[in-house]
């Protein structure tokens, strides 16, 4: 099973909809060696990346100078939202922990899959959505989590 | 006023062909929600979202045995879509309606029989662009939890920290 086929088995996507979706990732996959920076805080996400192999670790600060912590992404996993979306900047920064690879969602594509009248258009934003929703899922139950259990 | 004739007030509808929005309302017919009465319930299975076409509702999430008020939902917008992504899932909140209502419950099956429709493509814009917004108001309550001044000691040893770390990755 490819990445992006288990991706969207994770998220719920219908199976039909895989084949659009890999026509889609038109790019071909980026190696990244371990140790390479794929991209730095308050950058603008150029694009919707799959990261098909490997693992990457995030670095998150409050404030520029601020301390820093440390979190582990795997793969399949898809990256850039909603930044890709509402053009806002990175929030950290990230380096391969592995050799990774990695398949882009250009930004005109990413436009035109959210003006499209076509299958894979339709497709797309199915993906994004399935995405963004599965996020917010999981970020609504783990701060409601938090806030009912953190020391008063 | 007609579900028809309020659906085709809505800006989200404005560049859908009447006879899809025609066919929408025989697939799912709308439905009338008296003040005070409860659309879901927190917990409950997810099945369809529902579309307010008219009046106001009023989303209650329920903490420590205590309701708070979520968020107001007014005409042309769209609540309870996990049902959508995650159906049978449990429900993050309580829906009630605030006035008298009318609302049009949209399940996966709705979606399914939308594909290719210009109503489809109208649905999936809307919820991208209001997802987004979310994704950001989300991200900065996570960021405070995660790399505030209170974090992670608050949240470190219940694995609460990582997780959220690896969400606001995704969307780094």
């Amino acid at each position: 099973m490819s990445a992006l086929a288990a991706l969207c088995a994770r998220l719920g996507v219908a199976p039909d909809r895989v084949p659009l979706l890999e026509a889609a990732f038109t790019s071909p996959p980026t190696q990244r060696a371990a140790g390479e920076e794929l991209w730095a805080a308050g950058q603008r996400a150029p694009a919707v990346e799959l990261l098909e192999v490997g693992q990457i670790t995030l670095e998150l600060r409050a404030e520029p100078t601020g301390p820093a912590v440390r979190h582990t992404l795997r793969a399949p996993a898809l990256l850039g939202l909603p930044s890709a979306v509402d053009g806002g900047a990175r929030g950290g920064t990230a380096q391969a922990a592995q050799p990774c690879a990695l398949r882009a969602l250009p930004a005109a594509t990413l436009e035109s899959a959210l003006q499209g009248a076509d299958p894979t258009s339709e497709a797309l934003r199915e993906l994004l959505l399935a995405a963004m929703w599965s996020d917010l899922r999981e970020a609504t139950l783990l701060l409601r989590e938090h806030l009912r259990t953190r020391p008063a | 006023m007609t579900a028809l004739a309020l659906a085709r007030r809505l800006p989200l509808f404005a560049e859908v062909p009447a006879h899809e929005l025609e066919g929408l309302l025989g697939r799912c017919p709308p439905r009338t929600w008296a003040k005070g009465e409860v659309v879901f319930r927190q917990g409950a299975a997810a099945d369809a979202a529902q579309l307010l076409l008219s009046g106001r509702m009023k989303a209650w999430a329920e903490e420590g045995g205590r309701e708070q008020p979520v968020s107001d939902v007014f005409p042309g917008e769209l609540v309870g879509e996990a049902a959508l992504f995650a159906p049978g899932a449990p429900r993050t909140a309580t829906l009630r309606a605030w006035e008298d209502s009318l609302a049009l419950p949209i399940g996966p099956p709705t979606l399914l029989a939308l594909r290719g429709t210009a109503l489809l493509a109208a649905l999936q814009r809307h919820m991208i662009g209001v997802s987004a917004r979310r994704l950001r108001t989300t991200e900065h309550a996570l960021r405070r939890n995660v790399v505030g001044p209170a974090a992670p000691a608050a949240a470190e040893g219940q694995g609460l920290w990582q997780r959220m770390g690896e969400l606001l990755g995704r969307w780094s």
